[in-house]
């Protein structure tokens, strides 16, 4: 049972989340929205995707978290002949002492707090949907029999959007269970230059671990604890809505562009991480200003473009914004 | 729960906010009424005017009263407006950069977690407490308030350009007298002019070329103003000319009008009316003779007769003290019944006649023409009967003027009338009023005096003892020419025009004394 929200453990929870950020940061050089988005999603429980290029730091991203929070971590490489045993694990032939043989459960790499499914896209959506219900229950079964997963569990999964070919895209069911995906881009100039300084040289930063599992499990149950007013749920809730074409929430690009909207997860989502950028901000509530902020990373993924919409090169992006600008808030401020 | 204290703080803040949303909304929907109560007052003023003719005035005061009354219930409904908590809450959070922090513990203050709910109450209250309800709502112009300039205007446009043609114009454009009324006034002067007897004099003479200017300036249908303006400058000239001839008016045709009772003086009487004083004269000479010579044979009625008709005409010849006195003298030898007396009294009163004959000619010479000035005006200021409705001579006859006097209900017809004076007065003859002139009296002793355009000027000498170079009885004569052809205007109310006389007549300069030197400038009167 955890302790009541307060303003201790709003402090707290400031103080440890800052405490990982600095630590990630002595080695990932830039990417501070990038760190802050992933971690925000870890605190909020939930898988991230990553998309990018190759060589932009995603699976050093990872593992730098993983070294940062003692925590288990594991790296899985999918590639196409990965198979779903590989990653959950198989029931193997055990002897014991006296020669007796037994059928015995030896755990995947799934089997640890914090899962980088690196190149996600390579494998086969058998393998892929091997992943489905460990990042939905927590939890995988195998040959009948059911294994919990460790709390907190991540995934924490990579794909590469320029190298398609021999790519199995994630299905919609798959890739709704990401609470964020997170669009990794080219960094600029003086990043470029950290990077160089700290990679090309004889020294390495050597991290520690700031947080233990207790105290992330900890900083979780501080964000399902802060409480978001009725008019903000509202407020996520005719986003969410505005993303269906059929929706009176819908704007005309929503309608012109879109397919299929968000499902419930997406106001999960947004809730949610909404949360944690409020505690952040020293607040025991979230506002429309949270959900504003959180609903790209949350919703992007969620959203299925019609074929017009990859025909003229619509992004979702671009429908989640005009959907925020014209989404009225309940009860907003006029301007006389 | 949340504490107490936090409760009412929040229920405070809540409570200015009300009240500053609830007058805002007073305001802002005031200004919307306003908006649409100018709107209407343009629509009330258009179909004013369309209905019917109204003053600038008139249709003022109801777009005032259509803006006032709806711009009065644009801000009762404001007042009334059902106010939004969760608004005035998130409004005072964007005041004071509480981030919904206020909008959600108004939300959650009752959650279950009661714990958590009292945290978010305080944390709000720390973050907005401070914050004014001023702030939070603003007073903002709405924007509605821009498009108020519109009916302004557009009502400025209606007065300035609508009512002009239908209010103004028959003022400013419809001439007083028609052209056909002009022609027959100025048939009828020329008639008149040409009855008039020859001049005698000189002076005479220049009068008549005026009034013949005059005759042909009615043809040309002048401005009445100008016409009046001629007629009172020509109406002076009369009267001073018969002021010279005698001080008092001489008019022995009325004198004679006294005479009707004695026989023997009939002729006399008759020559007299007729205006020829030679003849009457010889007629006196001739009945004299007819008592010296005792052809006349009288008797004590005769007398007596005679006694009282020469009285009476002494007393009508009061202007010209010497004829009256041989008249008087002439009477008393009548009242005696002594005919010698009577005879020499009757020959000296012939002898008198006979040698003022000339003056007594060109003094009713100038009655006479005063008094066809008076007609011409007062048929300029007749109106043309509509139908007076009391079946009057005109009216049947459609002859053009109506000679019933006093104001006609309904057409403002039948002012004025064959009588001078009549129509300056509610009833002239002093009987019961109308209810129509009642009402027009009232008006009239309420009239108010206001500033009206007016002309100063100063006469300046060059004498040292500054001395008018200008005699005054000249001024007063100038004013008066222009007041008398501005106070017979129908623009002048009825009742100003005498309270207008009654000035001049108190500023009218005194007679002057026979002593009394025109040159003598100890003579002048100082302005009054």
């Amino acid at each position: 049972m955890h302790r009541e929200l307060s303003k201790e453990r709003v402090e707290l929870f400031r103080r440890n989340y800052g405490l990982l950020g600095e630590e990630i940061g002595k080695r990932i050089v830039g990417y501070r929205e990038v760190i802050n988005q992933v971690l925000t999603a870890m605190m909020a429980g939930g898988n991230v995707l990553l998309e990018g290029v190759p060589g932009l730091g995603k699976t050093l991203l990872v593992r730098t978290i993983g070294e940062a929070t003692q925590m288990d971590f594991q790296r899985i490489q999918f590639t196409p002949d990965l198979m779903p045993a590989d990653i959950t694990g198989t029931n193997i032939i055990h002897t014991d002492d006296k020669g007796g043989r037994s059928f015995r459960f030896q755990p995947g790499p799934i089997f640890s707090n914090l899962v980088l499914a690196d190149e996600i896209n390579r494998a086969t959506p058998k393998t892929q949907s091997a992943v489905l219900e460990a990042m939905q229950e927590g939890r995988v079964t195998v040959g009948g029999t059911t294994h919990k997963l460790p709390d907190p569990f991540w995934v924490l999964a990579t794909q590469n959007p320029i190298e398609m070919e021999g790519t199995y895209p994630l299905p919609e069911a798959q890739i709704d269970r990401f609470i964020y995906k997170i669009d990794v881009r080219p960094q600029g100039e003086d990043e470029l230059l950290g990077i160089i300084r700290r990679t090309t040289g004889d020294e390495h930063a050597q991290l520690k671990p700031v947080l233990n599992r207790e105290q992330i499990i900890d900083m979780q149950a501080t964000v399902r604890q802060v409480m978001a007013a009725e008019f903000v749920q509202r407020y996520a809730a005719r986003i969410a809505l505005g993303t269906h074409p059929h929706s009176e929430h819908a704007t005309d690009m929503t309608r012109r562009f879109v397919r299929f909207g968000v499902s419930p997860r997406g106001v999960q989502s947004l809730i949610l991480c909404a949360k944690v950028r409020a505690i952040l901000d020293d607040r025991y509530t979230i506002s429309c200003e949270d959900i504003r902020e959180v609903a790209p990373p949350a919703l992007r993924h969620r959203i299925i473009r019609s074929f017009e919409a990859e025909a003229e090169g619509i992004t979702s992006d671009a429908v989640l914004k005009s959907l925020l600008e014209s989404v009225k808030e309940p009860a907003a401020v006029r301007a006389a | 729960m949340i504490g107490t204290e936090s409760a009412a703080t929040v229920a405070h803040l809540l409570a200015g906010l009300r009240r500053r949303q609830r007058t805002l909304n007073t305001l802002r929907w005031g200004v919307h009424g306003l908006l649409i109560g100018g709107a209407a007052g343009c629509l009330a003023v258009l179909m004013m005017w369309l209905v019917g003719p109204a003053d600038v005035p008139q249709l003022l005061l109801a777009a005032a009263l259509t803006a006032a009354a709806l711009t009065l219930a644009g801000a009762i409904a404001g007042a009334l407006m059902p106010i939004n908590d969760l608004a005035l809450a998130r409004a005072l959070d964007a005041a004071g950069q509480g981030k919904d922090r206020f909008a959600s513990a108004l939300q959650l203050m009752n959650d279950h977690h009661k714990d958590r709910a009292s945290l978010i109450v305080e944390d709000a209250l720390l973050h907005v407490r401070h914050t004014p309800a001023a702030a939070a709502l603003p007073l903002r112009i709405p924007r509605s308030a821009r498009w108020l300039v519109a009916p302004v205007a557009l009502l400025a446009a209606m007065l300035l350009l609508l009512p002009q043609p239908k209010l103004q114009a028959a003022a400013a454009q419809v001439p007083e007298i028609s052209p056909e009324q002009w022609q027959q006034i100025a048939e009828e002067f020329d008639k008149e002019l040409a009855q008039l007897p020859k001049p005698l004099t000189p002076e005479e003479e220049e009068l008549q070329k005026e009034l013949e200017r005059l005759a042909e300036l009615l043809k040309e249908n002048p401005d009445k103003r100008d016409a009046l303006k001629e007629i009172a400058k020509l109406s002076e000239r009369v009267e001073r000319d018969r002021r010279e001839i005698s001080p008092r008016e001489l008019s022995l045709k009325k004198a004679a009008k006294a005479m009707s009772k004695s026989a023997a003086l009939k002729q006399f009487a008759a020559k007299m009316q007729q205006g020829e004083y030679q003849n009457a004269s010889e007629e006196l000479r001739s009945l004299a003779s007819k008592l010296n010579d005792s052809e006349l044979a009288l008797d004590a009625e005769e007398f007596e007769a005679m006694a009282q008709d020469l009285e009476q005409l002494a007393k009508e010849l009061e202007a010209d003290q010497e004829l009256e006195q041989e008249c008087q003298g002439a009477s008393n030898a009548a009242s005696r019944m002594n005919k010698k007396e009577l005879a020499e009294a009757l020959k000296r009163m012939a002898d008198q006649m006979k040698n003022n004959a000339g003056k007594y000619q060109r003094s009713d010479n100038m009655s006479r023409r005063k008094s066809m000035l008076d007609d011409l005006k007062r048929r300029m200021n007749q109106k043309k009967c509509e139908g007076c409705g009391e079946g009057c001579s005109e009216c049947e006859d459609g002859n053009g003027f109506c000679d019933k006097p006093g104001d006609k209900p309904g057409n403002r017809a039948g002012r004025g009338g064959l009588k001078a004076g009549w129509g300056s007065m509610a009833k002239w003859d002093g009987g019961d009023l109308s209810k129509n002139d009642e009402k027009r009296v009232g008006e009239m002793t309420d009239t108010m005096e206001t500033q009206g355009d007016s002309t100063s000027f100063q006469v300046v000498s060059p004498d040292e003892r500054a001395r008018s170079t200008k005699r005054y009885e000249e001024l007063f004569a100038e004013f008066v020419q222009l007041a008398e052809a501005d106070l017979d205007l129908d623009s002048v109310p009825v009742s100003q025009r005498e309270y207008l006389r009654k000035y001049f007549k108190s500023i009218r300069p005194k007679e002057p004394a026979a002593t009394d030197h025109p040159a003598d400038p100890a003579a002048r009167d100082p302005a009054p």
